[in-house]
């Protein structure tokens, strides 16, 4: 079976009404998002310390009066219940139930997000003047000493098929280059795939050789890394680098 | 909508929030069914689509239009969904290329509610988690969305020549995978 013949469709499928519910959702959790930003500014440093005495006098004079003889509307409270819900219901239509759940973890979710990026920032901070000026020069030297002891027989013919996969791919992006007058970040992309596909079926190069001389990278560092300082530094020294 | 009249909006301060709707009304399904078939599962891809969206807000600002609007927003969603299955790898102590909770996840009987496809289609799905997540990622963008090699080469920040030699092992392994099983 050849797929370049065929088109396969995915299977997957989504709830009934999901598409419609999710611009809503996540408009709400942008809003939520945004309003963490400024939670912690929105009050004054004095603000819970006068609380209490504000809500309890707010009771008092609340007492006070529900004690007057101020009139209503006829029928004002019998009403007052139809309106309130409908108004409720007109706000949740607008904004999509969150689980309780949800609202119980938001808080400790963006404390400690605040916290990372407090960290970060510190982390930043705390390195020594100069440190970064003399940091690549001790970690190349450190690294070609490494890769001078472990070189094996393997490592050896995998830089032999590599070298021979990169002279190849070179001829080849330099057939292409000749027709071209202005110089191109990416030659490979001028081989046509017909081209590129035939030559990696004649020749006996590996899967991971082409990606190791064309990427140079694997899977998790094929976009932004977000890989910790603390994660680095305990891999250098679990390879006594 | 297109791309350059949204970008126009984005310009501007005071239509950054109007340009995010359109955004998220034209791109909502596109993101969503990309993340799915990264991480599978209906739950997984609907967290990881509202969390991207959420970095889509986050970094509008930054989004200078230097490359197209769709591949600067199907980058941030893979970075996400490829975020979130290695923290899921390590959650379940399994290593980085162990595409088996995924497998498990697709086999799964919850997975029958949102599944909808034939006997092929299932069977292209099981093949696909026999690739590792760069080989997935760009056969899905090749062959299910359609994108050109310069548009995925955006996307994934990989040369065009590296995601023919991808794509064309892809397709090799799940085609060898499809005349076994």
């Amino acid at each position: 079976m050849s797929l370049d013949n065929t088109h396969i469709k995915p299977p997957f499928t989504v709830p009934q009404g999901y598409f419609e519910d999710m611009e809503g959702r996540i408009m709400s959790e942008v809003k939520i998002s945004g309003m963490s930003k400024f939670r912690d500014s929105l009050v004054s440093e004095t603000y819970f310390d006068h609380l209490e005495d504000q809500v309890l006098s707010s009771l008092t004079l609340q007492k006070f009066s529900l004690k007057s003889d101020y009139s209503v509307p006829q029928g004002y409270f019998e009403d007052m219940e139809d309106q309130i819900l409908n108004r409720v219901n007109i706000e949740d239509l607008n904004q999509p139930k969150v689980n309780q759940a949800y609202f119980d973890e938001l808080e400790g979710n963006v404390l400690a997000a605040v916290k990372i990026e407090q960290m970060g920032r510190l982390k930043i901070n705390d390195v020594p003047e100069g440190y970064f000026d003399i940091l690549e020069e001790e970690i190349l030297s450190k690294t070609s000493e490494k890769r001078k002891a472990g070189f094996t027989l393997f490592r050896n013919l995998r830089v032999f098929r590599a070298a021979a996969a990169v002279l190849l791919l070179g001829v080849l992006g330099y057939g292409a280059s000749l027709f071209k007058t202005e110089p191109k970040d990416d030659e490979l992309a001028d081989i046509s795939t017909t081209a590129l596909i035939s030559y990696l079926n004649d020749q006996a190069i590996m899967e991971e050789d082409l990606e190791f001389i064309l990427e140079g990278q694997d899977d998790y560092t094929l976009l932004t890394s977000d890989i910790s300082d603390s994660d680095i530094s305990a891999y250098l020294t679990e390879n006594g680098i | 909508m297109k791309d350059e009249e949204i970008i126009k909006l984005l310009e501007n301060q005071e239509t950054h929030e109007q340009a995010f709707r359109i955004i998220l009304k034209t791109y909502k399904e596109k993101i969503y069914y990309h993340v799915r078939k990264i991480v599978i599962d209906h739950d997984d891809a609907d967290d990881v689509t509202q969390e991207a969206f959420i970095k889509i807000w986050r970094n509008l600002d930054k989004f200078r239009g230097d490359s197209k609007l769709y591949t600067w927003l199907y980058r941030i969603a893979t970075n996400e969904a490829l975020t979130f299955l290695q923290k899921k790898r390590k959650d379940n102590s399994v290593s980085i290329d162990d595409n088996e909770i995924l497998v498990a996840q697709l086999e799964s009987p919850k997975s029958d509610a949102y599944l909808d496809g034939d006997e092929i289609q299932l069977k292209l799905q099981k093949a696909l988690l026999e690739l590792t997540d760069k080989q997935r990622i760009v056969f899905n963008l090749k062959y299910f969305e359609n994108l050109k090699y310069e548009e995925i080469s955006e996307i994934t920040e990989t040369s065009v020549g590296g995601l023919k030699a991808t794509y064309h092992f892809a397709v090799k392994k799940i085609e060898e995978y499809l005349a076994s099983h």
